[in-house]
């Protein structure tokens, strides 16, 4: 006999308080009697005669104890494993990523799963149960150990499809919970066998029967478009993918709105992927570029892909410095800058129209508004304080990992003398030489502030490799690029409008690229919808132009959507012939039962006395 | 007294009379035979004659014969003494119907049977000691003083019968009858006083009354007894085991009694207080051999 809730055990604490109560005193009814000669004589040979004998001879008590017991086994809800297939629970788990989409079967994989997990429902015994939960990017459970078909079938008509991933570990977790407390229970997963990875361990005590939907992995996917500007030009890397198991050729079409920019043959072996660029390509004034391909293939969806364009304009950096040929250098190779120079005695303060202001060995009273880049800080200045000199730096080491110093080789820089600063709060120190900072970031007065603490020029440092990657590190977060496009991953469904946009109307407008237009009025949700992948245009009611893009990717996994086997097949239990047959027959009722009947009993002795 | 009697029940009475298994010496003319020799028409016996004796109980027809002189001896027919024992602690007051009044019904008649027989009756009662006594009484016209002395008898104190009959000791004058009535209920020993009432010469016939509800307890559940006489409180759940330990425990009680009474000679007889007053002394009695 084995027990679906052991925990119940603890009741039997029950069986002391009831012997317990046994001996506590009793509520006495009292009466004169002639004598209690006779009585004391009786009671002393009982009790003298054994000292237990009262409490062995309590029929009531003994019924009472064996009556706790057997409660507290039909708590415990024992079961026996009994030969049969009754009383079966079955859950269902439906794929509902985007690989299901594919049509390969008609009309869709997902459709034709949830054909066969009707017919599963029909096909349900009189005490049968089932449980469906979707897999998506997220587990949910859509009917729980119900036994009503019609719920189940609804249940069914309300899974939804996702662009997501599936992803098997939520839905292992509620099985591991849904298994616990059932007694035959079998897990049927409808699924082409394209999931995310199980990473945890799992494993669970019920067999699995995978149904594997799908036939075809015809796919040629779009798997990247991205657009970069480079000072007057745009160059634009499309990459293709074969996901299926013979050489296919397509056209892949370039658009810009209505104006056609390219189109290509393209012939891709099986399995293969290629990149494609382009360097000479105007799109005019349109704000993004849609690549198509003209081929179908069994998912529709990874056919197609967008790049938004930035519309920026370069940004502008003023370089305050007697004379630093190194940093000018390594500045010029940043991208989108126009680099303006002046000495410290030409600095004025009304200069005040820069992105970025590089101080070397000066700072102004008053500091302008933009980021700043500090080297080598004078004395007395209002930013970070000045304690002294240190010299002879042989070795710079980084503080912790840091994202700034990504790819930045720090051997062999060395430093001949640098400034001791004091390390205000609202800067942390990048690299460092015996707990003396060598380079400072933070944020200040809605700023971003960077300070070399040593002059370059006492440096070997502009001659390292790794300096211009430091300078381009630094200048990418001291210039952050101000985009109007929100890239969402398919696991998103929602996204908000940026914090800092102005609409002075009433209404906006989203549209899906292809599709007709949603408006919505103030006030406006925290939140707005993007459940298909694609590109989502935001404009304010009375505008033409889009103030806002929102790109919804499909995840790359998706579009391989060749049937295969489930990769964590291992966290279920082995299909056994013998061990499917066998059913967990509870036996609480009977228990229950017997303990009423006992309670009975105890009342008819005790009407008696016995 | 009378109220308890009617007419034919004390007209049987007179017909009985106790049955005493030794001749008891008396000190007045009675109706019963004495041990020893007297003027009554029965003869008894011969002896030598001596100086003295009475020349008209000589037997002239044994001197024709003989030539010697005897002395015709008769049986002198005296009185006896009864001395009742009146068990009058609290716990004879208890029962449904009480024991007291059958006690003193039972006392009654043995008094009347008794001063109609020309004996002398005395009357003790009993409690934690010797607190009321009847000096010995004799003929009819003493019938309504002891009636009187019964009917007023209190109930009071607990048991010591073996402490009162000592008390009774010293005035104890001759031989009789002793009859003691009581429930017995007491854990202090009343067979040292029964003995020693053997030592004053007593034939000892004892009496115990037992209510119903002693006898056979009908009581089930979770109790709180209060004893009647030492005020004890005894808490007890009483259950159908025990009731039958009960009821074994009083058997064994009166079989032990009953024995004891019968190692010594003496007569017992235990009686529930709902038997009629005619049963117990007109059927009972005689058949345990105490009256006849």
């Amino acid at each position: 006999m084995e027990f679906f809730n052991p925990s119940a055990f603890f009741f039997a604490v029950i069986i002391p308080l009831i012997i317990l109560l046994y001996l506590l005193k009793r509520r006495y009814q009292e009466m004169l009697v002639s004598s209690t000669y006779l009585w004391e004589q009786v009671l002393k040979d009982m009790e003298a005669s054994m000292p237990w004998q009262r409490l062995k001879k309590n029929l009531l008590l003994f019924l009472q104890l064996l009556a706790a017991a057997i409660l507290i086994l039909a708590f415990s809800r024992p079961y026996l494993p009994v030969p049969g297939d009754s009383d079966r629970h079955i859950i269902v788990v439906l794929d509902c990523s985007c690989s299901m989409m594919a049509n390969d079967i008609s009309p869709s994989r997902f459709a034709e799963a949830r054909k066969e997990i009707e017919n599963l429902i029909d096909g349900l015994g009189k005490d049968d149960e089932m449980s469906l939960i979707a897999m998506g990017e997220e587990a949910r459970v859509l009917a729980s150990a119900s036994r009503d078909r019609l719920m189940l079938k609804k249940a069914l008509q309300d899974a939804q499809l996702s662009c997501g991933v599936a992803r098997p570990e939520p839905v292992l977790a509620i099985i591991a919970s849904l298994a616990e407390d059932a007694g035959n229970v079998s897990v049927i997963v409808f699924s082409d066998g394209r999931t995310a990875p199980v990473e945890d361990e799992f494993l669970l005590d019920c067999p699995l029967e995978f149904r594997r939907i799908g036939r075809d992995s015809d796919n040629l996917a779009l798997t990247a478009l991205a657009a970069r500007q480079e000072a007057r030009q745009m160059i634009l890397m499309a990459r293709l993918h074969n996901y299926g198991n013979e050489e296919r050729k397509t056209e892949l079409k370039l658009q810009a709105g209505e104006a056609l920019l390219d189109v290509r043959e393209i012939s891709l072996p099986p399995g293969e992927s290629r990149e494609i660029i382009w360097e000479d390509l105007d799109p005019g004034n349109e704000a993004f570029i849609k690549a198509s391909l003209s081929r179908s293939d069994v998912l529709m969806l990874d056919n197609q892909a967008y790049a938004v364009l930035e519309q920026r304009d370069n940004r502008r950096i003023l370089l305050v410095s007697q004379a630093n040929v190194f940093l000018e250098k390594s500045l010029l190779l940043l991208p989108g800058v126009e680099l303006y120079k002046t000495s410290t005695q030409d600095y004025e303060e009304g200069m005040d129209d820069f992105d970025l202001y590089i101080f070397d060995s000066f700072l102004p009273t008053a500091l302008p508004r933009g980021n700043i880049l500090l080297l080598d800080p004078p004395v007395s200045n209002s930013l970070i304080p000045v304690k002294g000199e240190f010299t002879g730096i042989k070795q710079v080491k980084p503080v912790d990992n840091q994202p700034l110093l990504n790819y930045v080789d720090l051997n062999d820089w060395q430093i001949s003398k640098c400034r001791q600063v004091e390390v205000p709060n609202w800067c942390r120190p990048l690299l460092q030489y015996q707990e003396v900072p060598l380079l400072l970031v933070g944020e200040k007065d809605n700023r971003r502030i960077a300070i070399f603490t040593f002059d370059l020029h006492n440096s070997n440092i502009p001659l390292q490799t790794g300096f211009p990657i430091l300078i381009n590190n630094l200048g990418s977060w001291l210039l952050p690029a101000s985009s109007n496009t929100l890239i969402l991953d398919a696991s998103q469904n929602y996204f908000s409008l940026p914090k800092m946009t102005d609409i002075d109307n009433e209404s906006i407008i989203i549209q899906k690229e292809g599709e007709a237009e949603q408006e919505f009025q103030a006030p406006f949700p925290d939140k707005f919808p993007a459940m298909a992948p694609g590109l989502y245009m935001v404009k304010q009611a009375d505008e033409e132009t889009p103030f806002y893009y929102v790109l919804k990717k499909l995840n790359g996994l998706e579009s391989d959507i060749n049937p295969g086997e489930l990769s964590w097949k291992q966290a279920f239990a082995q299909e056994n012939e013998e061990k499917l047959r066998l059913s967990k027959k509870e036996i609480w009722i009977f228990l229950a039962w017997m303990a009423f009947l006992i309670l009975v009993l105890e009342w008819e002795v005790y009407r008696r006395g016995y | 007294m009378e109220k308890f009697y009617n007419e034919d029940f004390l007209k049987q009475l007179q017909r009985l009379s106790l049955r005493t298994k030794k001749l008891k010496a008396g000190i007045q003319q009675g109706e019963r035979r004495s041990p020893r020799k007297g003027h009554s028409v029965e003869f008894a016996d011969f002896r030598s004659y001596s100086l003295g004796d009475d020349v008209r109980y000589i037997d002239w027809n044994s001197y024709a014969r003989s030539e010697k002189l005897f002395i015709k001896l008769f049986v002198e027919e005296q009185d006896l003494l009864l001395n009742i024992f009146m068990d009058t602690s609290q716990s004879m007051d208890w029962g449904q119907p009480s024991k007291s009044r059958l006690a003193k019904q039972i006392a009654g008649a043995f008094a009347y049977m008794a001063l109609s027989a020309y004996d002398q009756v005395a009357i003790a009662a009993c409690s934690e000691h010797l607190y009321s006594y009847q000096p010995p009484l004799g003929g009819r016209n003493a019938l309504r003083k002891v009636w009187g002395f019964l009917d007023a008898l209190p109930v009071i104190g607990s048991t010591r019968l073996s402490d009162s009959i000592k008390e009774f000791g010293p005035f104890s004058r001759r031989p009789g009858v002793s009859l003691i009535i009581s429930d017995l209920l007491s854990p202090h020993d009343f067979k040292e006083g029964l003995k020693y009432l053997q030592y004053l010469k007593q034939e000892v016939i004892l009496l115990q009354i037992l209510a119903p509800d002693e006898l056979s307890p009908v009581l089930h559940g979770d109790w709180r007894l209060l004893d009647s006489e030492s005020k004890e409180i005894r808490e007890i759940s009483i259950n159908t085991a025990l009731l039958k330990a009960y009821e074994k425990k009083i058997r064994e009680f009166t079989a032990e009694t009953r024995e004891f009474c019968h190692r010594r000679g003496m007569a017992f007889i235990q009686i529930c207080s709902d038997e009629l007053l005619e049963d117990i002394i007109l059927r009972s009695m005689p058949r345990a051999g105490i009256l006849g």
